[in-house]
């Protein structure tokens, strides 16, 4: 496989393979490592990619794995809590609070997106986090723009509430 | 703060908060929400954007991959043209084809070089016999040439499941 076809297939999943593993580490500077160690080896394969049928599955399914590689190796603690994989990473910041803090948010941040009405939900996903268009979503949604942008414009009204309401 | 900043964030969240923001603008309004002044009425704003904020990647982390990939691709040797490996699948599924298209073309010329016993006319429940045969003939060729390309295919899925192995296999806690 060539670099500019290895870049046309692989190059717009990047955003993709980074949501699915902020997900499971719920870490930053982590999640953007296991993309590039997931290109990295995507490339060095890449003569044995011809053949995948589907490369956005394959892709995400490479970024699970290493997801799952890096969260049971020694040195990354986990807990389950409620079936969600929460992950405290012992050896990374200075101030375990802060890293604590942050991984909370980031949970926190995905259950309240996760409780938003499907259309919601599906809408702020798609642009907000996967960084698509409005216009991209209409067309894999088919819903028309105007529907889009109250259905992001609630959801990010949503969100918002929560962080004004007191704790 | 000042006061003109604090006219511009409103007008900002009012049109995030509307979905009306182009990508620029949230980048200005992210850089305001971040201000150490920012009044309190704003902080629950700021806490949003910056929750948000931690689901997505640095703004380069596309260009640092297609930059890697570049330098990948250039520390590599030329490959050469006889160095390019075959793929066995690909050339199953075409043999396949071809196979299916030369057992036809051999039995329609068997059958059409076979001498027909002169005789009168065919009547209709003849030829229809005939034309059965024919079809028959052609689904038995077509068939073999399926089950060939279902060959290739079941390879085909084989081979992904072995390039994922290999790539990261799942390694046991």
């Amino acid at each position: 496989m060539e670099t500019d076809e290895f870049k046309d297939v692989f190059m717009p999943l990047a955003r993709l393979m980074y949501v699915e593993a902020i997900r499971i580490l719920r870490n930053q500077a982590d999640a953007e490592d296991t993309v590039q160690d997931v290109f990295t080896r995507l490339w060095e394969h890449r003569d044995d990619l011809e053949l995948i049928k589907n490369p956005k599955a394959f892709a995400l399914a490479m970024i699970r794995n290493q997801c799952l590689n890096i969260i049971n190796s020694v040195g990354y603690n986990k807990a389950v809590i409620g079936g969600q994989i929460s992950g405290h990473a012992t050896f990374m910041s200075s101030d375990p609070n802060d890293e604590i803090e942050r991984v909370e948010s980031i949970g926190t941040v995905m259950k309240l997106i996760d409780s938003l009405p499907d259309n919601q939900r599906n809408v702020i996903k798609m642009h907000d986090v996967e960084g698509l268009s409005k216009q991209e979503i209409a067309r894999i949604t088919g819903l028309s723009p105007d529907n889009i942008r109250q259905l992001l414009s609630r959801a990010r009204k949503a969100i918002r509430n929560h962080f004004s309401s007191p704790l | 703060m000042d006061t003109t900043q604090i006219y511009k964030l409103r007008q900002l969240l009012e049109r995030f908060y509307a979905a009306d923001t182009a990508p620029d603008e949230e980048k200005s309004l992210r850089e305001l929400l971040s201000d150490p002044d920012l009044p309190e009425e704003f902080l629950p704003d700021r806490n949003m954007m910056e929750a948000m904020s931690m689901l997505l990647p640095s703004e380069n982390l596309e260009e640092r991959i297609s930059m890697r990939i570049d330098s990948f691709a250039q520390d590599e040797p030329v490959k050469s043209k006889e160095s390019v490996k075959f793929r066995w699948p690909i050339l199953l599924r075409w043999s396949a084809a071809v196979a299916a298209a030369v057992v036809f073309a051999v039995i329609s010329i068997i059958r059409i070089s076979t001498p027909i016993p002169a005789q009168a006319e065919m009547s209709p429940e003849e030829v229809y016999e005939q034309t059965a045969m024919a079809f028959m003939i052609f689904a038995e060729a077509l068939d073999k040439g399926r089950a060939a390309i279902e060959i290739a295919d079941s390879t085909t899925i084989n081979a992904s499941v072995k390039a994922m192995d290999a790539i990261f296999p799942i390694q046991q806690p």
